[in-house]
């Protein structure tokens, strides 16, 4: 199957999964990163994109009421375009952190869209909600439950369509500039996959400030650090 | 008894596909309490009754409202032998519960569940690849099934009384998983750090240090979002310009 389709149907599909609350969570993107690596050839790329886009948001609590990032399609528009762009590129080291960059940056802005589609969505979704229920009143149950289905497949048309429109012309910005932009095809882009994942280890220390998890925290991090540092375990 | 369990409990995992700003899961509960008020009243006015006792504004966390839908339904399969239900005691109790699960359930999740679950399973993915991820979707479904299957018949069970069981087995749970999941915090901060030194020298680990400390105060200022496009876009540059 196509590539693009292929990455649009499983946009689709997380999409679903994510917002009605089945919420197997195969749509976080360490997980969504794999299979969309599995569907397009390569698990390894596929899942170094997700775990990277997973690791710069790991930490961050959603909020009621507050707008959060559409991370299901933003997983796997990162992750095709990391495995598309890196199987054309002959994948170097170098290159493939220069092309993570973009590919990353790509699906921050996916996640960005949907954050903007979903507050005006929500807002838009209370009047045919409002008529379910006001059916549902009405001891009319079939045509409520069949409304609320109806609402619940946006999220998947959705997820399907931020892909399809954000992927190709996507590909073809990361291919440009991971190739054609002098300034960044050095040498130190490679250092990029090790650099980028400490976001998480300082969002993670805010998060767990409370005496007794700061603790277990630090208890971690010590015991950690020695068995990797004298016990070679990397 | 075994279908009206099933057609409910399905449903449970379909809750906040109607998500909206005025009654937010309001449609996806009725959804959810839809053949349980089929089965209780046949049609007509009875009917609409039944199911106006379930139509309305309702938030709560989706890993929570199974066992609000259970002690729910035990409320009205008790009454529907006795005769009538009061409707505002029904809402009463909606309400109430979904209040007290919601805070409760979204610190447990978001904090707990959530936290352990993708610290290890980070940890995994660097270590061994393809682990990682079945390690991750192995914990949190662990608690994910067994809260809404479990939880909906704990409801059925318990009934109205499901709430004060509920928030102490959470409240004790709690505290292991949270210092489970601040204990592979700390160890999933150290495996990045050494590997930043390791990898890309200690140039690359003293950037890392200073993205890390950027990340620690842009959160909770700016969004998750904002922060992510800054600190990725900073370390573009830096590498850049190296």
């Amino acid at each position: 199957m196509d590539p693009l389709l292929t990455a649009s149907l499983l946009g689709g599909a997380l999409s679903f999964e994510y917002r009605t609350s089945i919420r197997l969570y195969l749509s976080a993107p360490l997980v969504s990163g794999l299979i969309t690596g599995l569907f397009l050839g390569s698990p390894a790329h596929g899942l170094a994109a997700g775990l990277l886009m997973q690791l710069l948001f790991i930490g961050s609590v959603r909020l009621r009421g507050r707008p959060e990032p559409d991370l299901p399609p933003a997983g796997v528009i990162a992750s095709a375009a990391f495995v598309i762009v890196s199987r054309e590129s002959g994948g170097t080291t170098p290159m493939n952190g220069l092309i993570m960059f973009w590919s990353l940056l790509l699906g921050l802005v996916a996640a960005a869209a949907g954050s903007i589609f979903y507050t005006q969505w929500e807002r838009f979704a209370s009047r045919p909600a409002g008529r379910g229920l006001d059916l549902a009143r009405q001891g009319r149950t079939r045509a409520s439950s069949a409304l609320h289905i109806v609402l619940s497949l946006v999220h998947l048309t959705w997820g399907f369509l931020i892909v399809l429109v954000v992927l190709p012309p996507g590909l073809a910005a990361v291919r440009f500039l991971s190739t054609r932009l002098e300034v960044m095809s050095a040498g130190s882009m490679g250092s990029f996959p090790f650099l980028i994942p400490l976001v998480a280890a300082g969002a993670l220390l805010k998060l767990l400030r409370d005496r007794t998890r700061l603790f277990w925290f630090g208890a971690g991090f010590l015991i950690a650090t020695v068995f990797f540092v004298f016990g070679g375990g990397i | 008894m075994i279908w009206l369990a099933l057609d409910t409990v399905w449903r449970l995992f379909l809750i906040q596909g109607s998500r909206n700003g005025r009654t937010i899961d309001g449609l996806g509960f009725f959804h959810v309490m839809a053949p349980l008020v089929r089965r209780l009243a046949r049609g007509g006015q009875d009917r609409a009754d039944a199911a106006s006792r379930h139509a309305g504004y309702f938030n709560c966390n989706p890993l929570m409202a199974s066992y609000i839908a259970g002690a729910l339904t035990r409320m009205e399969l008790d009454s529907a032998g006795s005769g009538e239900i009061d409707p505002h005691r029904v809402e009463r109790v909606r309400d109430t519960m979904s209040a007290a699960l919601t805070a409760r359930g979204d610190y447990f999740v978001e904090m707990t569940l959530l936290l352990v679950s993708l610290t290890t399973g980070s940890i995994f993915a660097i270590y061994t690849w393809y682990a990682g991820p079945v390690v991750f979707l192995a914990l949190y479904n662990l608690y994910n099934f067994r809260l809404r299957i479990g939880g909906y018949r704990t409801g059925l069970h318990l009934g109205e009384g499901t709430g004060r069981a509920l928030v102490t087995r959470l409240l004790k749970e709690q505290r292991l998983l949270g210092a489970t999941a601040a204990f592979s915090a700390g160890v999933l901060a150290a495996l990045l750090m050494v590997r930043a030194w390791r990898y890309g020298g200690p140039r690359i680990a003293a950037a890392g240090a200073v993205l890390a400390t950027a990340a620690y105060f842009a959160r909770g200022r700016i969004s998750p979002l904002k922060t992510a496009f800054l600190l990725l876009l900073a370390a573009g540059v830096f590498l850049a310009l190296w």
